[in-house]
């Protein structure tokens, strides 16, 4: 059950500047701040229909101009929902920049050791003995006729509060030597990634000793994961008439995958190549929306019949996605008439001022943007995801779509939905900015050359972005809108008026799962 | 991670981006266009020249440019074990 909060001052906005023009914002939101301007400083009043968010306006700097208003922050996923063209801004303070105290690094006496090269040097040796004697074998198998699974990433954690023990990646042999400190050690966690093919296995509370064996159970194609639990296997069908960019690692040609074209964003690269850059990421995301295999031979995404488009932003080779690539894709996709675009990407900080103007002019040309929320634990919503123009999109897991020593054991955490077998997953990040939750744990899809299982808010983006491209398919009148800001206000509201709570506060669910 | 020097030149106006506000950019002293786009220029160069220069202009925004790793929720370690 959601606290009542204290409300909270908000600006709001058209999609670009401070006044609503035709060029940056829709009828429905210019009509809204005039109306907000009669009401100026008034008492709170309720401002659109029945079960809509109490507000106050405390200023409005022109009649269809910015608003300063007063309400409560779970309001704000329902203001959104109604006024989807809105930007919501909280209301911020700046201070003074003084410069921050110095403050100790490391604990007295450290710093003074570490002058002396020569204890250093004693200090590498002792350690590396040390270490020859200290590490663990582990052997990683197929719980399936006990095969040798290599390139499986093994997380031993010693105390997982704190991150703190070793990992390695397992060899040809199956085997990883694991530096903890000794021939023997109690582990808290014990996390066993394969690189596909096989659900990731999690062992609490384990003690390793040389030679320590480990099974990992082979995907089963028929399994119901979250995905399948909540929404089955699509119609082959669904989703006709819809197109869907996948800003990603770019999409591999599988036989579960129908690609109709795409660009490769990455500087330098060559354009026309906008298959999967090794990752798998993009591939495993294309999956969710668009598979159109059919179990057990294959598997089927949530809307197979849309026309899916690759845009690569992630380069071969390269250590990151630059936030220009990520721009010239978007305004690709929007030029090639993408009517949905997912992000299933993003980091921590504040949207930059490019960024901000992309995505609001792909909502000025009528695309709607879905983005991750993102996987730092609960921290704020990452950007893109938390500019108001996109829709973020946070991961719900499911108790009982997983083989039971799974890695998502671990991301069970409260609170738990209206069904108690419900939960928002432990990394997701979570805020006000949150529109959405859709599953995200545990999720089988399309992997370069197969199948893997993949937990995340990257995960769930494309499993909200799959439903609302089956649901936007039986709206031909919105579909048929000239491509402007009034057609994706459109679509994001009718998307939002679907999604249903499933019992967890509006900072984690938003309006709710589709 | 913010890479150093390079910049990301956007044109937030109506319409087309102008040509000559694209050639101004380029004859910035110092500045070297590594790619474009319809509505963007990437480039390497002075922040304070270019800040100056798309003020000049009206109507472009400029921003760091960054990079971003894949998303990956596998749990990692931050402190070796003894």
């Amino acid at each position: 059950m959601a606290k009542k909060t204290k409300p909270l001052r908000f600006i709001l906005l058209p999609a670009r500047g401070v006044q609503a023009k035709a060029a940056n914002a829709s009828r429905m939101t210019s009509d809204f701040l005039v109306t907000l301007h009669a009401r100026k400083v008034g008492a709170a009043q309720k401002v659109v229909a029945a079960g809509a968010p109490t507000i106050r306006v405390i200023d409005s700097v022109h009649e269809d101009g910015a608003k300063l208003v007063e309400m409560r922050p779970a309001d704000v996923v329902k203001l959104r929902a109604a006024q989807p063209g809105l930007r919501i801004v909280p209301e911020v303070f700046y201070y003074p920049a003084l410069a921050p105290r110095p403050l100790p690094i490391a604990p007295p006496g450290l710093t003074k050791m570490a002058k002396s090269s020569k204890t250093v040097r004693a200090m590498k040796t002792t350690m590396s003995l040390q270490a020859a004697v200290a590490t663990i074998t582990v052997k990683i198998v197929s719980k399936s006729g006990d095969a040798a699974l290599k390139g499986c990433k093994v997380v031993a954690f010693t105390d997982f509060m704190k991150r703190q023990g070793a990992s390695g990646t397992t060899d040809a042999k199956g085997v990883v030597a694991l530096n903890l400190g000794a021939a023997s050690r109690q582990i808290e966690r014990l996390y066993i990634y394969s690189p596909k093919g096989f659900w990731n296995g999690l062992k609490t509370n384990v003690t390793l000793t040389a030679g320590s064996m480990f099974k990992l159970v082979p995907i089963d194609l028929a399994f119901k994961d979250a995905l399948r639990h909540f929404y089955g296997n699509a119609a082959m069908s669904a989703g006709t008439g819809v197109t869907v960019g996948v800003i990603d690692t770019g999409i591999s040609a599988e036989p579960d995958l129908s690609i109709q074209g795409g660009f490769n964003a990455v500087t330098g690269e060559n354009p026309t190549d906008f298959g999967d850059n090794g990752e798998g990421h993009g591939t495993h995301v294309a999956g969710i929306i668009a598979a159109r295999g059919t179990p057990p031979a294959g598997i089927r995404g949530l809307a197979p019949a849309v026309k899916l488009r690759s845009y690569r932003v992630f380069g071969k080779n390269k250590p990151g996605a630059s936030n220009f690539d990520i721009l010239k894709a978007l305004d690709r996709a929007v030029a090639d008439g993408c009517d949905l675009v997912n992000m299933s990407l993003g980091s921590q900080g504040a949207v930059d001022p490019a960024t901000h103007d992309a995505i609001s002019n792909a909502r000025a040309r009528g695309t709607l943007v879905f983005a991750a929320s993102g996987n730092d634990d609960r921290k704020p919503v990452s950007a893109p995801a938390r500019d108001p123009m996109a829709l973020a999109v946070t991961a719900l897991g499911r108790k009982g779509t997983y083989p039971p020593a799974s890695v998502e054991a671990g991301d069970v955490m409260g609170p738990f939905g209206t069904d108690q077998k419900n939960y928002v997953t432990s990394f997701s990040n979570i805020g006000p900015e949150v529109d959405l939750s859709a599953p995200g744990d545990g999720i089988i899809s399309t992997f370069p050359q197969g199948y893997a299982v993949l937990d995340g808010t990257s995960m769930a983006c494309p499993a909200a972005v799959g439903v609302a491209a089956q649901l936007l398919a039986g709206q031909a009148k919105i579909l048929a809108m000239p491509r402007d800001q009034a057609r994706s206000d459109a679509m994001a509201k009718f998307v939002l008026q679907k999604a249903k709570s499933r019992g967890f506060p509006a900072d984690l669910q938003g309006q709710g799962m589709l | 991670m913010e890479l150093r020097n390079r910049f990301i030149l956007r044109y937030t106006g109506d319409g087309p981006t102008p040509a000559a506000h694209v050639a101004h950019l380029r004859s910035v002293p110092g500045t070297k266009v590594l790619d474009e786009s319809e509505k963007m220029l990437l480039v390497e160069g002075r922040k304070r020249d270019l800040e100056t220069a798309t003020h000049v202009l009206g109507g472009w925004v400029l921003t760091a440019e960054k990079t971003i790793p894949v998303p990956d929720a596998r749990k990692r370690i931050r402190n070796r074990s003894r």
